[in-house]
């Protein structure tokens, strides 16, 4: 009885342990660069859009629920509001023809009826625009199967590489600007051996860049003047405050970075701009580069 | 091999020869939201083709499945809750009724030039296309033809895991949508609708010796380049 009860969960266990250490390997790269600073407040919110397909965006559904789910999950997570809702409650303003396509189309939005008001109702404050899609880009292999009265099986091995390339264009609507984007970067080869029973080692780009996508917008937004929000990760998570006492502190639940994800971004979010010499360490931030860089894996 | 490794097998030899095998898709009478703008004072009726009752597409893809797409009434509801909103006096009017007899501004008759849809055993992506092209005539309250504008709407969307046939009704009503926010964003200009208000005031003050406008209000708005994104 003893052996019975305990035979499930052990088996559960082997099969959670083989299946981890058979997880196919993902590599992954997010940056973000800053344009303005930004930060949110009680009751604001931020709705995740696809860019217009009539532009050639080719975002995946699935890919915007994800990063939208993601971004408000948690203890941390920030309201979002539902994309259909949002388009609906602003219709004809936000479909994939009529949308802004650069924040310069802004107060054009902003001065027909009645959408200032909609926004304001709906509690938006940024809009984040996706842009970007996960493509196959090279695969081998052969593998066959075959399958009888007698029993079936497959033999071979295969394999393929996805990649994703995603990016995120934060529009802050309070000050009709462009806050910034948010790049995440994800390859991984997945592989398929099969011995009579295939054996998929599968890597999840798709979901691991949601995922850091996610994070990192959650960072980039948050971010308020003077915080480390957003930039250089572990490294700022040390970084002492401007009373040299109690350090800046990045919640550790955000902090999920692995050693193949590398965050990259211009330092000192909201005070460093492009140009701006950074005030704690007195060097200049530059687009897509990094300051401090995020210690090496 | 077991029971339930045959019936997998069989099931998955199944559903793979029904995959093949096409849909027929229907509209239950979609709607579009009440569009944030200003009403144009006009007063206006429409009249719709019969084929606004009842739109029925099919197409046979060569070697491959059949689809066909019933959009029922959706396009009459679609532009008759399109231009309840955007017109401050509004009417339907039947097939027979004469124009000249009733106290309006413009009279409207859209219908459908052309409906097309891809599916992603012919795009050899995962999306289901639609395109429609409507054209759009109007007339002024003396039954003179002042714009006849042709506009194409695009509707796009990704096949889910459980089928097509949501996709391409997705696709659809996007597409209508489309032409929705088109019709608002581009229809006075393209064919100066709001100028006929004017056109009638004069030409119901009895004193005024100015010429029937609506000789210069004639408008073809130029077709619209079609939509190469996919």
């Amino acid at each position: 009885m003893i052996q019975t009860r305990h035979f499930p969960s052990c088996r559960a266990s082997i099969i959670a342990l083989l299946g981890a250490s058979l997880s196919a390997c993902v590599t992954s790269r997010v940056e973000n660069v800053r344009e303005n600073s930004t930060g949110i407040a009680e009751g604001e919110g931020i709705v995740i859009m696809a860019k217009s397909y009539h532009l050639g965006n080719e975002t995946e559904e699935n890919f915007i629920s994800c990063v939208g789910d993601s971004i408000g999950r948690g203890k941390a997570g920030l309201r979002v509001v539902p994309n259909n809702e949002f388009v609906d409650a602003l219709f004809p303003w936000f479909e994939p023809r009529t949308a802004p396509a650069e924040t310069k189309g802004l107060p054009t939005l902003m001065s027909r009826p009645g959408v200032p008001e909609k926004i304001r109702e709906k509690g938006v404050r940024y809009v984040v625009w996706l842009d970007g899609d996960t493509d196959k880009v090279a695969g081998g292999g052969s593998m066959s199967c075959a399958a009888g009265p007698g029993g079936g099986g497959c033999f071979g091995f295969a394999w393929w590489q996805n990649d994703a390339n995603y990016e995120a264009t934060v529009w802050d609507l309070s000050g009709l600007e462009d806050a910034g984007t948010v790049s995440a970067d994800v390859s991984g080869t997945s592989f398929l051996p099969a011995i009579v029973v295939p054996i998929p080692l599968i890597a999840r780009t798709q979901t691991k860049a949601c995922n850091a996508l996610a994070d990192q917008l959650r960072l980039f937004i948050v971010a308020q003047e003077d915080d480390c929000y957003g930039a250089r990760l572990r490294a700022c998570h040390r970084a002492p405050a401007r009373d040299g006492n109690t350090p800046n502190r990045v919640p550790r639940s955000l902090l999920r970075g692995r050693s193949t994800v590398r965050a990259r971004s211009a330092a000192h979010p909201g005070t460093a701009r492009r140009g701006t010499p950074c005030p704690r360490c007195g060097r200049t931030a530059r687009r897509r580069s990094s300051v401090h860089p995020a210690r090496p894996a | 091999m077991s029971i339930w490794l045959r019936t997998a097998v069989l099931a998955a030899a199944a559903s793979s020869v029904v995959g093949c095998g096409g849909a027929r898709v229907t509209l239950h009478d979609p709607t579009i939201p009440e569009p944030l703008i200003d009403r144009l004072p006009l007063s206006v009726a429409v009249r719709y083709p019969p084929v606004f009752d009842n739109f029925v597409h099919e197409e046979q893809i060569i070697g491959k499945e059949k689809w066909s797409i019933d959009l029922g009434r959706s396009n009459r509801l679609l532009f008759t809750q399109l231009f309840g909103s955007m017109f401050s006096d509004f009417n339907v009017i039947a097939g027979d009724t004469d124009p000249k007899d009733l106290p309006i501004d413009a009279l409207i008759e859209p219908s459908i030039d052309a409906f097309e849809f891809s599916v992603p055993s012919q795009s050899q992506t995962d999306d289901f296309a639609v395109w429609i092209r409507y054209r759009i005539k109007i007339f002024d309250a003396s039954g003179t033809q002042i714009a006849n504008w042709p506009i194409a709407a695009y509707g796009k969307s990704q096949a889910t895991t459980f089928g097509g046939d949501e996709a391409l009704r997705r696709a659809a009503v996007l597409a209508m949508r489309d032409a929705a926010a088109l019709i608002i964003l581009q229809m006075d200009k393209a064919t100066g609708i709001s100028k006929l208000r004017e056109a009638r005031a004069q030409r119901e003050t009895p004193p005024s010796p100015a010429l029937p406008e609506e000789v210069n209000l004639q408008t073809t708005a130029a077709e619209e380049p079609p939509d190469d994104t996919d």
